[in-house]
């Protein structure tokens, strides 16, 4: 819709502050989810395409194109058609098309799919990257660790309606309280006790506890400490996909 | 407009710098020529070939007269025909044939004539080959032994065939053709040649720089890179940026026909010379209002047939949607280039006047009222502004279904889904 795409209902957007606009639209770049190259255009020629229209001038995009093709590993690759590269090296280029003229507002669907380890590291330097110089990165992604390792804020979508948002630190504290993670020898009374422990689970030898309202992680381990005896023990924290599951399961 | 221009220039050089295109540009008018002049000059071509014949001349009155006629030489000089008179009764006919259908079966002998002895009443002879589909050959043998026959008639009953040959002489009725101004030009058929040349030229055009459009909407709409393209410009901008585009490669490729065409007409007449010597034919000319009409027409035409083709790409998914929705458009040029054939005869009739005047067929009907008989002026300059009037009308059609066309992927379009489109 901000790439007039589709075309709202009703309503108004802003970006950046202001009035979305044709104009607006150069200060960003999208990588869409379904994305392709001309297969045979060159693959500098494609990236000299695409930075002109974004209003950049061939003469500058050639400096930056020279810089990310190095960058990305595929300065052999310049003059070769897009055709000819595997479906890592392409979405590469893409990704090179996204931020070839340093938008201010990124947004990138599913970037990583389709890219081996060393190249999804790469990717994701390469990101962090463009948020120190001041970017904004809108990141739609299914895979939540990399929210967790990537994202600020994050907004959890289900059904097309936002369920969750907001800082991704905040969220996870008022998610739920953390849980204990627990291996022990012993009889655990404790663990009946519903004024202390909510609900517990128990996997091979360790029991995962979660502590009752009003009580921390803490409350429950001193209370471990005197009757069973300890052999290892861990604060969890929720994961991301446990919010993503919770949530949408309700 | 600069991501226009951006656009414009890609699409332009992309197809500019293919070996498809110096393949093509080099090709097409060969091709064209070699197809409408190639058999008729092969088959002008004279053999060199020596043929033996026998002639079984039972009449007695062929033979010498035949030999006569059939006196072609090669280009070294040597005579072509050998005949040999064999002579034959109606007894030992049967066997005298056999033997020489052995004889030519084994390529001893080129063929073999029987003329009957009452060949002068009966009106039949016979000839016998193993090759008997040159019939430009047969037509003249036929021809030879039927003047024969008919000298000896005339002979007979005493009248002289060259008084005959006078009394008969047919009558040349030449053409002229009256131009704007009421000047006069002899026409030899040539007139008719240089329009059809150009209605094909302009029927070809539309179907196959449209198709350029359409495959290049629709290729980059499979291949996913318009979503990558329409998030920098507008729709509009894309489908302005590719009609014209290819438009450009359209017209840089008459561009280069025509200046080789006008090179050739300039030194028309050596070539002409050369090649036939005794040829004196005038050197057609196409009178220069028809040319800026070509070149008009051309233009509009385009223009309102790659933006529906622009539109039919931008609907379909895959190639054979595309072959099943490029239908409707293309009716209308195949239309259009038959209503030119009936318009070539009439051009004054009511139905050429109402069809020179539909948008979708004005392109090529209104021209080819121009070129084979200027119609009023009036009635260009509507035509003219109908065909821009519908072309304004179609891009602003074109641009609404484009801009959700483009994106649309999977299923087909139904004809309620893109009446809904245009709503937007």
């Amino acid at each position: 819709m901000i790439m007039e795409i589709i075309i709202p209902d009703k309503g108004q957007i802003f970006i950046l502050d202001q009035p979305n606009s044709q104009k607006l639209r150069d200060k960003i770049g999208y990588l869409p989810e379904e994305r392709g190259l001309y297969r045979k255009m060159k693959i500098k020629e494609l990236l000299i395409f695409m930075a002109e229209l974004k209003g950049m001038k061939a003469a500058a995009a050639r400096k930056k194109i020279d810089y990310w093709l190095e960058r990305f590993d595929l300065s052999e690759w310049g003059n070769k058609k897009a055709e000819e590269l595997s479906r890592g090296m392409q979405q590469k280029v893409q990704f090179i098309a996204t931020i070839i003229h340093d938008p201010e507002l990124i947004i990138l669907d599913e970037p990583f799919t389709g890219l081996d380890p060393v190249n999804t590291e790469l990717l994701k330097d390469v990101i962090l990257e463009q948020k120190e110089r001041g970017a904004t990165i809108i990141f739609s992604t299914h895979l939540m660790e990399q929210v967790e390792k990537l994202c600020d804020s994050i907004c959890l979508i289900n059904e097309g309606k936002s369920v969750l948002k907001g800082n991704i630190r905040e969220i996870k504290k008022n998610f739920r309280r953390n849980s204990l993670l627990l291996e022990f020898e012993g009889e655990a009374k404790f663990l009946h006790d519903e004024k202390l422990v909510q609900k517990f689970t128990v996997t091979d030898h360790m029991t995962e506890i979660y502590p009752a309202e009003g009580k921390t992680t803490q409350d429950v381990l001193i209370r471990a400490l005197k009757e069973v005896a300890v052999t290892k023990f861990e604060v969890m924290e929720p994961s991301l996909n446990d919010i993503f599951i919770d949530t949408v399961t309700g | 407009m600069n991501k226009f221009l951006t656009i414009f220039k890609r699409e332009y050089l992309s197809r500019v710098k293919t070996k498809g295109f110096v393949i093509g540009t080099i090709l097409t008018p060969i091709l064209l020529i070699g197809l409408s002049f190639g058999p008729g000059l092969l088959f002008q071509l004279k053999s060199e070939k020596v043929r033996h014949f026998a002639v079984i001349d039972m009449s007695q009155i062929v033979y010498d007269e035949l030999v006569k006629a059939l006196d072609d030489t090669t280009s070294t000089g040597e005579p072509m025909y050998f005949l040999e008179k064999i002579d034959a009764t109606e007894e030992n006919l049967v066997t005298i044939k056999d033997t020489l259908s052995k004889l030519v079966d084994s390529h001893k002998l080129d063929g073999y004539f029987v003329i009957p002895a009452d060949v002068v009443e009966s009106n039949k002879s016979e000839y016998y080959a193993k090759n008997t589909n040159d019939f430009k050959s047969n037509i003249m043998y036929q021809n030879i032994i039927s003047q024969i026959i008919t000298n000896y008639r005339l002979k007979k009953s005493n009248i002289d065939p060259q008084m005959i040959k006078m009394l008969t002489q047919r009558i040349d009725l030449k053409t002229f053709k009256i131009e704007k101004g009421g000047k006069e030009q002899e026409d030899r058929g040539f007139s008719f040649i240089i329009t059809f040349i150009m209605l094909f030229f302009l029927y070809m055009a539309l179907i196959m720089y449209g198709v350029f459009v359409m495959r290049s909407v629709y290729e980059e709409k499979t291949s996913r890179v318009v979503e990558m393209i329409v998030s920098s410009c507008r729709p509009f901008q894309l489908l302005a940026g590719k009609v014209l585009g290819v438009g450009a490669v359209g017209l840089t490729q008459y561009a280069i026909w025509v200046s080789v065409a006008a090179l050739l007409t300039l030194y028309a007449g050596s070539i002409v010379a050369m090649f036939a010597p005794a040829a004196d034919f005038p050197i057609p000319t196409i009178p220069i209002s028809v040319l800026v009409y070509f070149i008009i027409f051309f233009i509009l035409g385009y223009l309102l047939y790659a933006t529906l083709y622009a539109m039919v790409g931008s609907m379909v998914n895959s190639d054979q949607d595309a072959q099943q929705f490029q239908f409707p458009v293309m009716i209308f040029i195949i239309g259009a280039f038959f209503l030119a054939f009936y318009i070539i005869r009439n051009p004054d009739t009511t139905l050429a006047k109402i069809v020179s005047q539909i948008p979708l067929f004005s392109p090529i009907t209104m021209f080819t009222r121009i070129s084979v008989q200027s119609p009023p002026f009036g009635e260009i300059l509507l035509s003219i502004v109908l065909l821009i009037a519908a072309i304004i009308f179609f891009i602003w059609l074109a641009a609404k279904i484009f801009r959700v066309g483009i994106l649309m992927y999977g299923k087909r379009p139904t004809l309620p889904e893109i009446i809904n489109w245009l709503k937007y």
